[in-house]
Parts: C-alpha cells; structure tokens; sequence
C-alpha cells in the first residue's frame, strides 16, 4: 500500500502538472506572477461559463417551482450533467491512460501494473472532480435557494461531487482501453482509435443537444423550459438506470428524511461498486493493451520514395499537417470544429423543421436583411475557434524543436508555412458551414458570399494571434501530446482570444441586422477590421517570432 | 573551419556560466574532439554553435559565416546530430529525410542517391517507410545521422554521434569522418568515450567548469598535463577529477 501511495503522489504530481508549477515557481517573482496571472484569466473564464450556467439553473428552477416540480431541474441537470463528464473523460481517457512516452519506464519498474493503471485511473479521476464540481454546485445551491436545505442535504451535496464522476469515468476508461485493444489489430490503428473518439464524442454531445433542446413551440420560456425538462424525464429516467448514481444522489438532495439517506448510501454504494469493477477489468486489460500500443507505425511496404516539396514553405505546412493529422490527440482537438459545426447546423435545422419551425427560421433569417449575414459569421468565427492547434504551433514541437532551431530557413519562412497550415483548417472549417447554410436556408446569393468572405478574411487574426501565444512562451517539455495541446494554457488562451474576436467581427453585421446601418457599410466594416486587424497581426506575429525564437530553447 | 571567440553564455542571472569566454579554433580538414565532464558546458557550447542558443557574448564562424549575424547561411554549412534523437515521432523516416532535404534545398536526384547511399550504409532501407515512433533508439540515432548528412555539408556538429549505434554503424560513421576531413571538411564532435577520440581525432580540447582547459593533438596534451599516459588520464588531470 504505502509504494502505492509514493507512486500515486509522483504520478498525481506529473499528471496534473503540480510539479512543473511548482518548479516554475521556483525561478522567482515573475514567474509567482505569471502563474497569478494565467489563474486570473482561467477564473475569468470560468466565472463566465459559471454565470451563464447559473443563469440556465435559475432559469429552469423558477420554471420548475412555478410548475409545482421542484426537484425537475436537479433530476434534469445532474443526469444529463453525466454525459458531460463522459464527454470529458473521454477527450481524456486515451491520452492519460494509454501508453505515452513514460510507459515503458513505469513497466520496467519493481511496481505491479494495477498500481500503474489505479494511479492514472486516480488522476483522471481527479481531473473531472473539477467538473463534477461545476456542474453540482450550481444546481444545488440554486434549488436549496428555492426551496430550503438541511444539513444533510449539504453533505450529500459536498460528498456527492466526489462520487459523481465515477460512472462516466469508468465508461470512458473501459471504452480507451477497449478502442486500444480493438485498434492494435488494425494497421493503422490510429487512425481507427480517432475515427472512434470522433464517433463516440459526436454521439454524446449530440445526445446532450438534444436532451437539453427545447420540447415545446410555446413562447413563455418558462413553460417551454418546464416543457423540455418534463418531455424528457423517460429519456433521464432510462439514464438513471445506466448511470444510477446522479438518479440516486438527485433523489437523496430532493427527498429528504430517511428516504434520502437510503438513496445516498445507495449511490455511494454504487459508485464503490463500479469502481472495484473497473479495477479488475482494468487490470487485466491495462497492461495487455498498452504494450500493443508501443508497436504502433511499422509498415508492410518496404519499398520506399523520396517525394519531397520544392518550397520551404510547402515542406512546412505539409509537415503541420502530417502530424495533425496522423496524432489522435492533434486531430480531435484540432479538427474536432469541422465534424462538429456541420453537424450542429443539420441538428438545429432539422430539430426546428421537426417541429414545424423550418418556415419561421428560414423566413427569419433572409427576410430581414443582415440576419443571414450576421449568424452565419457568427456561427463559423465561434466554431472555428475552437481549434487548438493554433495556439501549440511551437508547442507542439517539443523536443524535436532542435530540428527547426538548426534549419537554415528564415523564422518568416517557417512561420509562413505553420501560418498557412492553420489558416487552411479555419477554412476548412468556414467553407463546409457556409455552403450547408447555403444549401438548407437558401439565402441571398450576395449575402451569402459577403458572409463567407468576412468569415474567411476573419480567421487572419484569429490564426496569427493564437500563434503569437505560443511564440510567447512555448511549452516545448512534454511527455504525452495532450500536454503540448489540450494541457496548454496557450490554447485556452488563444480559444478566448478568438471567441472574443468573433464578437468583435459580429458586431457590424448585427447593428445591419438591427437595422441601425445597411448591409453593405457593414460588410464594408468587417472587411475593413478583419484584413486590417488580420494583415496587421500577422506581420506582427512574424516580426515577434523573428526576435524571440531565436530565445527559445 | 570553426572560429569561436569569447563566446560566454550564463542560463540565470548571476548565476555561474555555462560557458565563459571560450576561445576555440578548428582548422579544415580536421576531426576535433570537444570532451568534459558533465555539466562541464559541452552541449551548451555546441548548441550556440549551431545556433540553437545565442549566447551572451562572443562569436562563431562558420567557414566564414558568422551564426549570430547571419545565422540562415551557417546553418547552410553545417550537419548537427544532437546528443538525443528527439524526432517527429509521427513522421516516417522518409518523410523526414525529405523535410530535411526541402529545407536544406538539396535537389531531388542528388537526395535520391544520397538517401540510398546512407539508407544501405546504415542498413535503413527496410524501415524508411515506418514511422519514426516505431524505431529503437539505435535507428533513431541513424536516422539522425542521415539526416544530417543529406545535403553534404562542409562542418559536421556531431554531439555523441556513436551512443546507440551497433559497432558497424559507428564503425562506418567513424570512416566517414575520416573521409569527409580528407576532403578538406571539418568535423566537430563531443563523446565521453575517450578512447574514440583518442584514435579518431586531430585534436582534442577539454572544457571543464565552462572554460576550455586544454587544447591540442594529443602529443601536446600530454606534455601540456605532464603525463605520457592515455587520453583518460590526460583528462582526469586536467579536470581535476
């Protein structure tokens, strides 16, 4: 027990980067700062997503107790809150449990493999407890505001954001491991594990879209928010059987008396139980899958071809994109936007045409003019945001930095060529929304190529600026590429940094859709901010990386 | 031909350098051995050599180019070969020696055969189509070389080139020193393995506590630490260890 513990503080340690904190502080009062700084900001953003979540709980209780069904929007909101954490295990799951570079160096130790995996299945674990609290706290506190809550209720509440995550981690993990194994008998596994994480991770948030979509037509938000909760309660109650926990912790905060222990203790007991299972499937799987993972890239051809570029340049971005999109991790959080986008514009669409709304939305947006133009850039700019790949441009370098430090290209050319590899995924991402928007609203044909402009020119500043994070301080030391990318403060940073940007850009076409100024001075506006903004950060961001990389090791 | 002048380089203020004052000289056609205790400032050298680094103060020139002015045409001159083969895992090795070759601007043909040649010295034709992740470290450690070879450069930076590599390999690459240095190149390389550099090199310069200590054939060292004994015992002398 007591190697467990020692090897479980090392690994909790590295896994959620305390010891690099730690030791980065270590370099004086800047760096203190630094690290004050980057809190500030992450509080920033949570307390944003906090407020606009608190909103919704508020939102559903008052429409709950206005409905005489209190205990609706903490059944609603745990439960669905599951698939959420599953979600976010899952992005997880593959990376910190399978394999990473430390893999073979944790096998070759006197430690049992069970220890291995209990101490990164603990610091997954510990990962969505953050989570767990987010979505618990507000709910919970919201209703004992609304309705008055004893002691037990706190305690339940407290304890109960511990043993919340444990279904939905359990699920993630067995489906890593699972996917791994499934994939070592395919030749190019990786691309099977992605293609999987892409299927698994569409089929939940889709699942949440349409748990938390609207269930009425009617106009009172009120009603339709009492509506939507009460028309799934057989969809939350089947979840309740696969994920019991959140039906039984709902039960105990809402039922008070003995009725709530025996649902508390249930839970507890559910969750101790799951857990033990997944001990022992996971330890027999963990290590027999993870070391097929360390055989992963050989080829059959042994034939091979020298087929390079003519263009510094081009050897760049092809470079960019071959490890994009040959990295699991890379893929899915750099790409993930263009699966996604498309996916929501068929959803809402069709969702509305199911309920008979498809004339109204339609007729909504290319009856007055500039509200196709304002939602469709919005729609693309915040979608396209969500690309990580931007803002770990050096990151994700790492160690093989030596190689573009030793180069005999200029820092302009370089920057040029992972420019253009991050400018094409903004595109790709734009050019597939605009044309669906196209093809399922029918908009003016003028109004549509004015907002596929603005999007594009949009996306100069988004990739440039994201890229200047990274330049600034690089986290080039990583063992797994989900520190270089997911685990990267660079990209939480440049991900708010491009949503606020595409409020900015809306701005325009907005006041057009409001009325206040015609459709084309506000394209004329955006144009005029986007490639202005967009040319002058990228020479900006060539000229900051000429001066620092040269300081960057 | 490699010209160090006063090149200094300190990692935290007010700290001790990691290489102070460093006034080396490597003439052409010459296999020079740099050699020091750990932490004695060898890999930091090397890396403002190559221009990973800029250091504090001081110069290099590369036949000719200086790194810190005009760092683009040096680094044209020079082939490095880190002391650990961190690569881009997720390429194959193919893939890299043609990014290296587009980068380095060798043409098509003149890659072709050059890759070949090197693919069948190293014996890595078999496995320049699997991804670089798949590799040992010796292979890895070829593939570096190989890398660093393509595009024929005048000085070679080698730091440890041999750790890794089976006795043929390093057998062969060490005949490629010789070759390239007949030629008229230079070669500038770093090992802990006294014994190599004792055979293989012209000279030797011995850094220690950031500061070259020693420098010369190995006649010279001898008689500059007063010891007819080996290469090893030249070295302990003189770094005090």
């Amino acid at each position: 027990m007591k190697k467990f513990m020692v090897y479980l503080k090392f690994q909790l340690k590295y896994l959620l980067g305390i010891s690099q904190i730690k030791n980065y502080m270590k370099k004086g009062p800047k760096a203190v700062l630094g690290i004050i700084g980057i809190g500030f900001l992450f509080l920033i953003v949570l307390a944003s997503f906090l407020f606009l979540y608190l909103m919704m709980v508020v939102g559903m209780q008052t429409a709950g107790n206005m409905a005489g069904l209190p205990s609706l929007m903490p059944r609603f909101m745990i439960t669905t809150g599951q698939i959420v954490i599953l979600f976010t295990s899952l992005l997880s799951a593959f990376g910190m449990m399978a394999g990473g570079k430390s893999w073979e160096f944790e096998a070759s130790l006197p430690v049992k493999s069970s220890y291995i995996f209990m101490s990164r299945l603990i610091s997954l674990y510990a990962t969505e407890i953050g989570f767990s609290a987010f979505i618990i706290l507000p709910a919970i506190i919201v209703y004992a505001i609304f309705n008055g809550a004893g002691v037990m209720y706190w305690i339940y509440g407290i304890l109960g954001i511990f043993i919340y995550p444990v279904i939905p981690v359990a699920i993630a993990v067995v489906i890593a491991l699972l996917v791994t194994m499934l994939s070592a008998g395919f030749k190019k596994k990786e691309l099977f594990t992605t293609i999987f994480s892409l299927i698994i991770m569409v089929v939940a948030i889709v699942g949440n879209m349409m748990l938390n979509s609207s269930g009425g037509s009617q106009t009172d938000i009120g009603a339709d928010l009492v509506a939507m909760m009460s028309g799934r309660l057989e969809t939350l109650n089947i979840l309740s059987y696969i994920l019991p926990v959140a039906g039984l912790l709902t039960n105990a905060l809402t039922v008070p008396g003995l009725t709530g222990v025996l649902n508390f203790a249930g839970a507890v007991l559910v969750a101790m139980v799951v857990a033990v299972v997944l001990y022992i499937i996971g330890d027999k799987l963990y290590f027999k899958t993870v070391s097929k993972t360390t055989a992963a890239g050989k080829s059959d051809n042994k034939k091979y071809k020298s087929a390079g570029t003519k263009s510094v340049v081009k050897a760049f971005f092809v470079k960019e994109w071959r490890l994009i999109l040959r990295s699991p991790v890379n893929l899915l959080n750099g790409l993930f936007n263009i699966v996604m986008g498309p996916i929501m514009l068929f959803f809402v669409f069709f969702k509305t045409s199911a309920e008979g709304g498809e004339e109204a939305l339609v007729g909504f947006l290319n009856n007055y003019d500039g509200v196709f133009f304002a939602v469709t850039i919005g729609i693309c700019l915040f979608m396209s945001a969500l690309n990580l790949t931007w803002a770990s441009t050096i990151s994700r370098e790492g160690p093989a930095f030596w190689i573009v430090k030793t180069a005999p290209v200029p820092v302009r050319d370089q920057m040029k060529g992972r420019f253009l590899a991050g400018y094409s995924m903004h595109l790709l991402c734009v050019v597939p929304m605009v044309i669906i928007m196209a093809v399922l609203i029918k908009p003016d044909m003028i109004e549509l190529l004015l907002a596929a402009l603005i999007a594009a020119f949009a996306g100069f500043f988004m990739v440039a600026s994201n890229m200047m994070i990274d330049i600034a301080k690089p986290k080039l030391i990583w063992k797994l590429e989900a520190e270089a990318i997911k685990q990267n403060v660079n990209s939480v940073i440049g991900m708010l940094i491009s949503w606020v940007w595409a409020i900015v850009i809306c701005i325009a076409p907005v006041l057009s859709a409001v009325g206040v100024i015609s459709l084309p001075v506000a394209f004329v506006i955006s144009v005029v901010l986007a490639v202005g903004a967009g040319v002058g950060t990228y020479k900006g961001m060539i000229k900051f990386a000429e001066n620092k990389i040269r300081y960057i090791w | 031909m490699i010209s160090i002048t006063g090149l200094s380089k300190t990692y935290s203020k007010g700290g001790k350098p990691a290489v102070d004052d460093l006034d080396l000289f490597v003439n052409d056609g010459e296999i020079f051995g740099f050699i020091g205790p750990n932490g004695a400032g060898k890999s930091t050298t090397i890396k403002m050599l190559t221009g990973i680094i800029p250091p504090d103060s001081g110069s290099v020139v590369i036949n000719g180019e200086d790194m810190i002015e005009d760092p683009v045409e040096a680094k044209k001159l020079v082939g490095y070969v880190p002391d650990s083969p961190d690569l881009y895992e997720r390429l194959t090795g193919i893939e890299y020696l043609d990014f290296l070759g587009d980068i380095y601007e060798v043409p098509t043909e003149v890659r072709q055969d050059r890759i070949k040649k090197y693919a069948d010295m190293f014996e890595m034709s078999e496995n320049l189509n699997d991804q670089i992740k798949s590799y040992s470290h010796g292979m890895r450690q070829k593939i570096v070389v190989m890398g660093a070879l393509l595009h024929d450069p005048e000085v070679w930076i080698l730091d440890e080139p041999m750790v890794g590599l089976d006795p043929r390999a390093a057998h062969l690459l060490k005949e490629e020193m010789r070759n390239h240095c007949k030629k008229g190149n230079t070669v500038f390389f770093s090992t802990h393995v006294l014994e190599v550099a004792e055979k293989l090199c012209d000279r030797i310069g011995i850094i220690s506590h950031g500061k070259l200590v020693a420098t010369g054939t190995i006649e010279e060292l001898r008689e500059k630490a007063s010891q007819d004994g080996s290469l090893e015992s030249i070295f302990l002398s003189v770094t005090g260890e």
